[in-house]
This record gives structure tokens, sequence and C-alpha cells, in this order.
């Protein structure tokens, strides 16, 4: 009970103050102790935000050019052809650290055959099976689903015993377990994979396996605007085998953002674990609701813009 | 018994002392405090008797309270002013014509903290609604149904009856789900697939394991937003005594009810009521209004069953995917 008030009270404080304190929050290394939930656990509960673009990798040997100036948050590229999204990730102003944060490098450890691969996929983009599985509306996979993208936002519902987590983008859903019960048989392939979580201490910590083999497991929206193209990459192209295996880690660093981890092993395409570090998920103004993304029904003229493929012909069988 | 009872009024008063209940009902305050704990929860009753439908006026009601009546213990003007007697009569007579509409039903199951029935959990249709809401025939792939609308009439303008006629002649190219489109409300519901609800305070969270569709279905007293138009409509609900009801409207009029071609349009109004009958049976009744296609509402009913399997989760039914394989087949295969 002593707990529950001192969170609360910490909460407090924390709201009041964000705004003034939101750069040295970011920089403390003190843990925030997070409100709790009716049955004691951390409180994940809301809506939220994605967080700031930034590179996934940095291919070492480029000159950093800092940009002179930053957008105002809306995904170019997007913007052409909606409404602006107003819950877009926003760019920073200039370059800022990759999300690798191992190996030390900030470079994904590919295999050598896998690097050669991941850039066949990139120059065969106009081939529908090697085209973004994301850009095909296949579900986004771990840990991309939380890397900043135009178009998705978050809910987290959380009742005794598990979690659910909701992304705008393409539907999708997660459910979690916090029961210590083991994966589903290797035999189970899930677009999202299949999530076990427990808790370390105030951090949620996902297990994530049994992925399907046609995602991509990173790859995210555009990098700062007038970064030099040769610096960064965002992550597409990447792919993975069956063996994928995703370790998420969530974390409070404030009333309002919580730090996303996510260590990558595949032992079929990388040569070690790696890691991506950053504040994914922002705290969403009060009154914000996701909105249907339906990808899918919209796809076919695009699909066959790109590729020349006509889905808008095949028809699924008797059921 | 009377000392006893007067300890579990005090008891009673101590623990609801701090909860607060935006937006609710002036008398529930009142009666949470002095009745519900011997009455139960909305009046259901528990070692004193059932309250709802209420059969008593508000004077009989006071002198009760004042007097004492069997085993209930007089209520004191410090404990219940007159004024807060005349809320929970208020109250439980609120509760009692809200109730009379809907299915009565004696649910005992599990109920969540806010008192509502507790959903939770997976759910299916056992029926062939998904192939044909009407009664029909088996045909090869399509198990036989008795249909699940009222009296097996679905009342369509001259138009659209011909309109159908012709969906179900082309139901194999033409029914949006063979194409991997979102199924529509209530069609999302009887597909032949699990789905799981997901039921907090104030939202019910339905997710179906049929091309993981997601309704968020918001339980907070909001209206649906400025109009737009969705595959799965925009959907708000509130609790009818024991029954869910669901209102969804803002469709985009480009799904069916069924692949046999039953159809509507961007008018297309839907009201479900979901009233659990027990922890494993939740009676399903769907009311259909679209004044552009039908001459009046009308009314599906089905059981949706709680799937009881053990370690059951919702698995994988990408059909985006078995779309994209079909059209590398039909490419000739890109390497």
């Amino acid at each position: 009970m002593i707990r529950i008030g001192l969170s609360k009270l910490a909460t407090t404080s924390l709201v009041f103050l964000t705004c003034s304190l939101w750069v040295s929050a970011q920089e403390s290394t003190a843990e925030f102790d997070p409100p709790r939930t009716e049955w004691g656990d951390p409180d994940f509960r809301g809506h939220y935000l994605p967080g700031q673009y930034r590179p996934l990798e940095i291919a070492a040997d480029e000159n950093w050019q800092p940009s002179t100036e930053g957008s105002g948050g809306n995904n170019a590229a997007f913007s052409r052809f909606f409404e602006p999204d107003p819950d877009a990730p926003p760019r920073p102003a200039r370059l800022t650290a990759p999300m690798i944060v191992d190996p030390p490098d900030g470079k994904i450890p590919f295999q050598p055959w896998a690097a050669e691969q991941r850039n066949e996929i990139m120059v065969r983009q106009d081939e529908l099976e090697h085209l973004d599985p994301r850009v095909k509306c296949l579900p986004s996979a771990l840990p991309r689903a939380h890397l900043p993208v135009g178009y998705n936002t978050y809910q987290i519902l959380q009742l005794p015993g598990y979690i659910v987590m909701l992304y705008e983008w393409n539907h999708l859903y997660r459910y979690i377990p916090l029961d210590g019960s083991p994966h589903v048989s290797p035999d189970i392939r899930l677009g999202m994979g299949d999530s076990r979580g427990r808790w370390e201490g105030n951090t949620l910590v996902i297990d994530v396996t049994n992925f399907t083999e046609n995602t991509w497991p990173v790859g995210h929206g555009a990098p700062p605007e007038g970064a030099p193209g040769g610096a960064l990459t965002t992550g597409h192209g990447v792919f993975h085998s069956g063996d994928l295996h995703v370790i998420e880690r969530f974390t409070f660093v404030d009333a309002n953002t919580i730090s996303y981890r996510a260590t990558i092993e595949d032992p079929n395409v990388f040569t070690e674990p790696w890691t991506i570090e950053f504040d994914a998920l922002r705290r969403a103004p009060d009154g914000h609701m996701l909105f249907e993304y339906a990808c899918h029904e919209g796809n076919g003229r695009g699909i066959s813009l790109m590729t020349g493929t006509d889905l808008e012909t095949i028809r699924l069988g008797e059921r | 018994m009377v000392p006893r009872l007067f300890f579990l009024v005090l008891v009673g008063l101590l623990a609801v002392v701090g909860t607060t209940e935006a937006q609710e009902h002036p008398g529930l305050e009142s009666y949470r405090q002095v009745c519900q704990l011997c009455h139960g929860e909305r009046g259901r009753g528990d070692i004193a008797p059932v309250l709802v439908p209420l059969g008593f006026d508000a004077e009989y009601v006071l002198a009760v309270v004042r007097e004492g009546y069997g085993q209930m213990p007089p209520i004191s003007q410090r404990e219940l002013s007159d004024d807060n007697v005349r809320q929970v009569v208020a109250y439980l007579e609120s509760l009692s014509s809200s109730a009379s509409g809907s299915a009565q039903t004696e649910y005992d199951g599990p109920r969540t903290p806010e008192g509502q029935p507790d959903l939770n959990g997976i759910w299916q249709v056992l029926n062939s609604a998904a192939w044909d809401i009407r009664a029909h025939n088996a045909q090869d792939g399509v198990p036989a149904g008795l249909g699940v609308i009222e009296d097996n009439v679905i009342p369509y303008q001259a138009w659209a009856s011909a309109q159908q006629q012709e969906n179900y002649a082309n139901r194999f190219t033409a029914d949006p789900v063979r194409q991997c489109f979102l199924p529509g409300v209530p069609r999302i519901t009887y597909m032949p697939f699990p789905f799981r609800i997901f039921q907090t305070a104030d939202h019910v969270v339905m997710t179906y394991e049929f091309a993981h569709t997601v309704r968020i279905i918001y339980t907070d007293g909001s209206a649906h937003p400025l109009p737009n138009d969705f595959w799965m409509g925009d959907s708000r609900g509130h609790w009818d005594g024991d029954t869910l009801v669901v209102d969804t409207t803002h469709f985009n009029g480009e799904t069916w009810f069924d692949a046999a071609g039953n159809f509507h349009s961007n008018e297309l109004h839907v009201v479900e009521r979901y009233t659990p009958t027990s922890s494993y049976h939740i009676d399903y009744e769907v009311t259909i209004e679209d004044p552009e296609v039908f001459t009046r509402p009308w009314t599906m009913r089905m059981p949706l069953y709680r799937r009881i399997d053990e370690a059951l989760q919702l698995l994988d039914y990408d059909c985006v995917d078995f779309i994209l394989e079909s059209a590398n087949r039909s490419d000739g295969g890109v390497q």
C-alpha cells in the first residue's frame, strides 16, 4: 500500500514537471518507479505514440553530416497521398545515435552470404517475392512493430496474468501471457511470433519465438532529413529464418516514456546476437484512439504499380 | 442475527469509503454503502432477497428501512436519509426497467471487479452462418444449416433481393472475404474461427483469428466519432444489466453478411447484444437496420460457446499471405 501511494505521488509530480524536465528526465539514470495496477504489476495501460525516427545502423566509414534543419514530424512520403499524420514519429533535427547499441560498431552482424542476400533483396524490390513484407501488408513481426513509422500508434491493455498490445498499423495484436507457460509447438508459425512475458523488477521482459519466415525483423521510416544516404540505413532488406528469437524489454523511463530494448538472435543469418535500444513509446494525449488501418484492402493498385502483379484477380478457396 | 447484520452493514460502509464512480446513478453510492452487502450488486440478491425488479414503492421501502423487516435491521436517518432512500429506489427502478427489455437470465458465472459478467476468454460459434445466414442445404465444402435469422426472412427491398441473387450467382469471385478483405460486423463473429475477448473497466476488445481482425469497443460512455467509414465500423458499447450492448455504425458498405451474397449498404446500423447465460455460453443477438436495403429491421440470434481446450491460444489465419503465395505461383514463380 505504501508503495502504491508513493508511486502515485511520483507520477503526479512527474506529470506536473514533464515539460521542464523533459531533457534531464531522459538522461537521468535513476530508475523510475511506475504506477501499479490494482493487482500490483507495473501499469503499462494506455495509448502510446511511436518514438523518434533514428537511424538503425551506422556505416562506420561514412562521415556524419548533421542536417541543418528538421521537419515538423510528418512523414513527407505519406503526406503526399494522405492528410498529414498528427501522430507521426518526430524527426530529429540532426543525426542521432543509432538504435543498435550492440555490437558497439552499430552495424548488423550479418554472415557474409546474408549481407549479399540483403543487397539482392533491396535491388529486387520491384518483384513481389522480394518486396518489403510490410508493403505487402504482412505482419510487422518484431521488433519492427515497435520501430517508428507513420500511421502506427499503440494501445496496451492489462489484466491479471497477461498483457495485450494493439497496433494501429494493419490491426495487429499480441497476447502476452505472464504465467510462465512455455512457447507453443515449434510446428506453429505466427506473423507476430509467440510471446511469453515476465517481470524483472519494473521491466516487462518478453521472449518471442515461432516467427514465420516471410517478414523482416526491422525496417522503419525515413532517416533524418538531410542525412547523407550512405551514412546510415533504416534496416530494410534485413531478413531472418524460422529460428529468429527476440527478447524485448519495456521499461518506463518517466511517466510518459517507455524505453524499448530488443535483442535479435538468428544463428542462421547473423554471426552474433545484436541489440537495439531507444525510447519507442510516448504516452498519447488524452482522447487518443486507434483507428482502423485496413492495409491489404486498398493495396491492390499499389502492388500492381510496384510489381506488375494484379492481386485483385486472386481469390481464396472454398472456405 | 441482527447484530451480525449490523456488523456487516458497518463493514460494508467502511469498505466502500473512498470509491468513486463517475456518472453513476445518484442512488448507487447509497445502495453500495448500505444495501449491497446483503442484497447483492445491482439488487440481484445475496443473503437478503432480490430487489430487481422492484415491486415496492418508495414509501413502502422507506417504512421497511426505518422499522426493519424480518432479518433486516432498522437503518437510521444518519446512515441513510429519506432522500437517500428515494434515490436508492430510483436506482433500483432504473435497473428494473433496463432489465425488462433484455433476455432475462440467471447468470451465475464469474464477474469483473466492476460487477459485469466476465467475458474474458476465447469464444467461437458452432454453426454454418459464415456460409449462409439463411436456412440452407449442404454444398461441396459447405455444411448445411437451419439459419440464424428470426423467421428465416431477410426483408430485402425488391431491387436488393435481385442484387442478392446476383451476388449469390457470383459468390466465388464477388465475396469480399475471398479477397481477404475484413469481413465486417456481424460476419466476423460467426466466421468459423475462434476469437478472444478482453474486458476491462472501459473497453471490451475483441481480437479474431481470422485476418488478425480487431474490434476496440469503448464502454466508457463515449459517442461515435465524426462520420467516417470503416470495414469493421465504429463500435461503442454499454452494459444493460448483464448484457453487453454494442452499437456499430460508420460502415463502408463493402462487406457482406455471409458467403452467400447477403449484403447491406453503408447505412448499416448493427446492434449486438451479448448476454451470457452461463460461464460457457453467450446468447448473441444482432439487430440489423439499413433503410437503403431492407424494408424493416431484422434479427439474427445464435449461441457463442466458450472454448475450454487446454492451453488454447489464437493462431494465425493471415489470408494476405495466401493471396501473395497464389500471386507468386501465377507469376510463374519469380525465383
